[in-house]
């Protein structure tokens, strides 16, 4: 079974679905957010959507991890609104970045499955007057029962 | 890339608009007095995705809402309702 899980959005609308959102407000400073599971999932996927940034010279960093371990990769800093998905399947992890029509920018692939009993994700916001807004959700697949 | 002059608080401005197809990309800079209540005077940037289309109840309660065209005044007005707890423009 296929579950999403919201981690942060700012109001507003999910770029994805067009659905609006109503927790959270725009990011304005470092922070993090993180979900446990108690299990392996067949497949993992994390969304980032950046939709807008304001300020001047506004940037946000994200560091992706799993839940324990040290298994953390650095996303190079956001200035211009961008879609990240990084997929964890098996023993490896894809991060593909888009800009804002879907066309794929860059695809980076890594040796590993970063989502180790869930996801982590921290943030760290530079710039003057900074305020940005994101939808981060995490996406996964539950095993099968009676694997 | 077309541009149209609108309004923000007591600033006209002359954002810069990007057909996506379903989104437009908007970008624009503005005079901000206040930053998360602190006093501040100056000139931030703001660029930003906003969704094309907005649904509009229709007048009869029995027929579905209808879709129609966001202006990009609306576009950002709806920007500056989502950052009021963040910014007071000048």
């Amino acid at each position: 079974m296929i579950r999403v899980i919201p981690l942060y959005s700012s109001s507003g609308t999910d770029p994805i679905t067009n659905l609006p959102t109503s927790f959270g407000s725009p990011i304005t400073g470092n922070s993090s957010f993180g979900q446990l599971l108690r299990f392996h999932p067949n497949y993992a996927r994390l969304l980032i959507a950046i939709t807008g940034l304001s300020g001047t010279s506004p940037s946000i960093q994200f560091t992706v991890g799993s839940y324990y371990g040290s298994n953390n990769y650095t996303l190079p800093p956001i200035t211009s609104p961008q879609y990240v998905y990084i997929i964890g399947n098996e023993n490896k992890t894809i991060i593909t970045y888009l800009n804002t029509s879907g066309q794929v920018l860059q695809q980076v692939e890594l040796p590993y499955n970063i989502f180790l009993n869930g996801v982590n994700v921290s943030w760290s916001v530079s710039g003057t007057s900074p305020s940005i807004s994101a939808y981060i959700d995490f996406e996964i697949e539950d095993e099968e029962e009676g694997e | 890339m077309s541009s149209q002059t609108i309004t923000l608080g007591t600033q006209t401005i002359t954002p810069k608009v990007q057909d996506l197809g379903n989104s437009y990309y908007i970008e624009f800079q503005v005079n901000i007095t206040k930053y998360l209540n602190n006093p501040v005077n100056h000139t931030i940037d703001v660029n930003f995705i906003c969704n094309k289309y907005k649904q509009v109840p229709s007048t009869n309660p029995l027929s579905p809402p209808t879709t129609v065209q966001k202006t990009i005044q609306e576009c950002v007005d709806e920007w500056y309702n989502q950052h009021k707890s963040v910014y007071e423009v000048a």
